[in-house]
Order: structure tokens, then sequence, then C-alpha cells
């Protein structure tokens, strides 16, 4: 009979699903409906292979991790498993290099680990040495860089963006997790679907990379991309995304100036509230949502009600670090 | 053949969910109900609860019902907003065009909820 392990203990599953085993040894976890839908019940495979039937509805991002639906994994053979999201793997990188993007945004590029498997849009966690962490979203290229891009915005006070912006130096170790998050284009997504992608901030960061991998696929369907700043100067791949737009007319870059003064080439307004107003119908198209949490958030929702199908919107919440 | 088969299963509930929802944020009478930050977690729990409605495999006790809907009762939740809900399940239905009799099948199955979700 296959054999359990949980956080350090080994149970007899006797052909029992995983939550009805750990319910049964006195180690319940959490669910819902018992039933395969809800989702309530994520574990994650640490050993063993997975139960057939037991990654039915997750997405692409999460069958890769290794996740399961405890309700209904009933393993054949030894699992081991932890709580889902504990599991962190962590790889040894170095800076390369670092460069200005904009004022008040710098690119750090850290060597890509044999093997670092990620998709376009997702992001990991960087450690530095003295354990300080903080999430960025990888900007580069899966298919095509040996390396790791970030971007990394100067935050007042900020301890991790500080040390980029003024200590950090190329040769200094560092490690990163595994690439994670739900905001990536998928592997199936239909290459003549409409794509609309919305970020402030360094938000542009993992749509930078979905970007390239939509053109790197051929893509032909529209992208339309808004990026939303402050002022101008926050534009900080203005150039190239002018270039990307020239290059490939089925892409279209809206450069986005909520306070400051817009010049020449640029909207007046918040990112979002221009595309829902230019794009008051999403029926059929698939949404990328980066950055701000209040904008992610409503504009989730005004996308959804705007006939964006709810699997097809995809968010990145850029939220402030509480240490 | 059973309520859920007869409705058409796995693909009726991927097919109803997103317009229940969208009928749902647009209710005054309930939306905020619903208008929790997470809405992935949101889509999946529809998901479940439009499974159970439609005669589905569920698993969910009464006091999963009760558990989960406690917070909302705190806040006022009461039978109009049940009401509400079963409306908006019907509409839906209606909208993907289903018959009538099958509509009321299903809106007796969500009605067996109606006490644990209320905490009654």
């Amino acid at each position: 009979m296959a054999k359990l392990r949980f956080q350090g203990e080994v149970f007899e599953t006797g052909g029992d699903t995983v939550l009805d085993c750990l319910a049964a040894h006195g180690r319940p976890i959490p669910s819902g409906c018992r039933s395969g839908v809800c989702q309530s019940c994520l574990v994650q495979v640490v050993d063993g292979p997975v139960p057939e039937g037991a990654q039915g509805g997750l997405d692409e991002a999460s069958v890769e991790r290794g996740l399961l639906l405890a309700c209904q994994a009933r393993p054949r053979e030894d699992l081991e498993i932890a709580p889902a999201g504990s599991l962190v793997e962590r790889h040894a990188v170095r800076v390369l290099g670092l460069r200005e993007l904009g004022p008040e945004v710098r690119e750090m590029k850290l060597s890509r680990p044999a093997g670092y498997a990620f998709l376009a849009g997702q992001f990991l966690q960087l450690q530095r040495a003295d354990g300080l962490a903080r999430s960025y979203s990888i900007a580069s290229d899966s298919a095509r860089d040996d390396f790791l891009l970030l971007h990394v915005g100067r935050v007042p006070g900020g301890r991790m963006s500080s040390w980029v912006f003024d200590d950090a130096r190329p040769g200094e170790q560092a490690t990163v997790t595994g690439a994670r998050g739900r905001c990536y284009l998928p592997s199936d997504a239909p290459t003549g679907q409409p794509l609309l992608l919305v970020a402030t901030g360094t938000g542009l960061a993992p749509l930078r990379s979905i970007l390239g991998e939509a053109l790197r696929r051929g893509h032909e369907g529209r992208i339309v991309l808004y990026h939303g700043a402050r002022d101008a100067g926050g534009l900080y791949c203005d150039a190239g995304l002018r270039a990307l737009a020239q290059a490939h007319p089925q892409f279209t870059y809206e450069a986005c100036v909520s306070r400051g003064e817009a010049p020449a080439g640029t909207r007046p307004g918040r990112a979002s509230t221009l595309a829902l107003a230019d794009l008051p119908d999403l029926t059929g198209w698939r949404v990328f949502l980066c950055g701000n949490p209040a904008m992610v958030e409503e504009t989730r929702r005004e996308a959804f009600l705007a006939g964006a199908a709810s699997s097809a919107i995809h968010c990145d919440s850029f939220l402030p670090s509480g240490d | 053949m059973g309520l859920y088969e007869e409705l058409g299963g796995a693909g009726a509930v991927n097919a109803a969910v997103d317009i229940f929802y969208s009928k749902v944020l647009k209710d005054q009478r309930i939306n905020r109900f619903f208008s929790g930050v997470d809405m992935d977690r949101q889509a999946a729990k529809q998901k479940a609860f439009l499974t159970m409605a439609f005669g589905g495999p569920n698993n969910y006790t009464g006091l999963d019902m009760r558990k989960g809907h406690a917070h909302l009762v705190a806040q006022g939740l009461n039978d109009s907003h049940f009401d509400a809900v079963v409306e908006n399940l019907g509409a839906t239905l209606k909208e993907l065009g289903v018959a009538d009799a099958l509509i009321a099948k299903v809106a007796a199955v969500a009605e067996t909820t109606r006490n644990d979700v209320l905490g009654k």
C-alpha cells in the first residue's frame, strides 16, 4: 500500500485520497467541495509521481510546480507532499550587470541557473546574501536569453531598491526562487486572440516579457499595450516599445501620463481608464494587468464586466513589502 | 439521466460561471457580498456552487456551508439576498437556453442549502 509522507510524518494511505488520509490521521488540511472544483485543498508534490487525475482544472504553471488537489489525489505509489507554496527552491545567481532604464528604474541582469524555466510574465523572489528578499517580475525572454532581467523601481526608503540603485555590483552573489505567478501567456493561447496589456510603473516588466513571447510565437491578433506613469520620465521603455510598434503592425503602444505634462506622443490620463474607454467590448480578449494593486483589482473587474472571460484575465499586483 | 448530465455536466458549469458571476457583480442587492479581493478564488467558489446546484459531484457538508458564510451573515446576509442569488442563477440558465422545468429543479437543489448558508 502506498505511503504518504507529510511534514516529517508517514501514513499508510490504504487506498484513500490524500485529503481523507490526512484527516484520518488527525492532520486535516483545509478543504471545501471535496469534489475537485473549488481548489481549497491544494498541496504540493515533494517526491513521488503525481497521482492520476490529481491536477484536473489546474493551470499550466500550477501543474508545472507540482500542485495537487488533495481531494482527488489517490496515491498508488509512495508520495511526499507539503502545503502548497511552502516549497521554496532556491538557485544561486550572480549579478552580471546593472543599467539605468529611466530616472526611477534600473535593470538588473542576473545569471540564469542551468535548467531554470519560466513562463513569460512570471516572477521570482530575489534574496540578498543577508536574507533580505523581494519579488520581481522576469523581463527577459525565456527561449532566447541565458540571463535573467529584472526591472527594479526605486522605492523611497526601499531597502532592496536602494541596494540595487546604490550598492549592488557585478559579481555579487544572491539567490532566486523558482518562477511563480499566474500572470503568464499560456502555451495554448491562440495566436489570433487579441491581447490587452495594461501596466503601471515597473508592472511593465512582465508584460514586456509576454509581449516578446507573443511576437516570437508569431502572434497575428492585435496586441495593445498601455503603459502608465505619473510623468513622462516614468515611461522607461518608451523608445524600445515605439520601435517594436513600428516593426510589428499588429502591436500598438499607448504611453499614458497620469499627472505630469503629457508630451507629444503620449496621452494624458490613467492607463487603465484609457484602455477601458478605447476598448469597451473585451469579449474574446486576453487581458494582462500588472502593477498598482488598486489599478489591477479595479481593472480586472471592469475587464470582466466588459466581456473578457474570467479565465482570460491575468493579474499581477505589485504589493509593497512590510519589512 | 441525472440532472447534472441533462444540463450538460462540467461543460454547462463552465458556460454558466462567467455569466452568473457577471450578473451577481452587477446586482446591487448582493454585489457587496461578492466584492472580495481575490477574484480567482471567487471564480473557483462560483464553479463549486454551480456544480452543486446543477446536481453535480459535491461533498460540501451543512457545516461547511455554515462556516463558509458565517462572516457574510454577520454582515447582514439574509433571505432576500439568498433569493436574489437564486434569481440570478435562474436568469443565467435561461440565457443559456435551459428549459424552465430544469431551471426549477436547479432552484430546488439550491434551496436545500438556504438554512445552512444563512446559519439558521
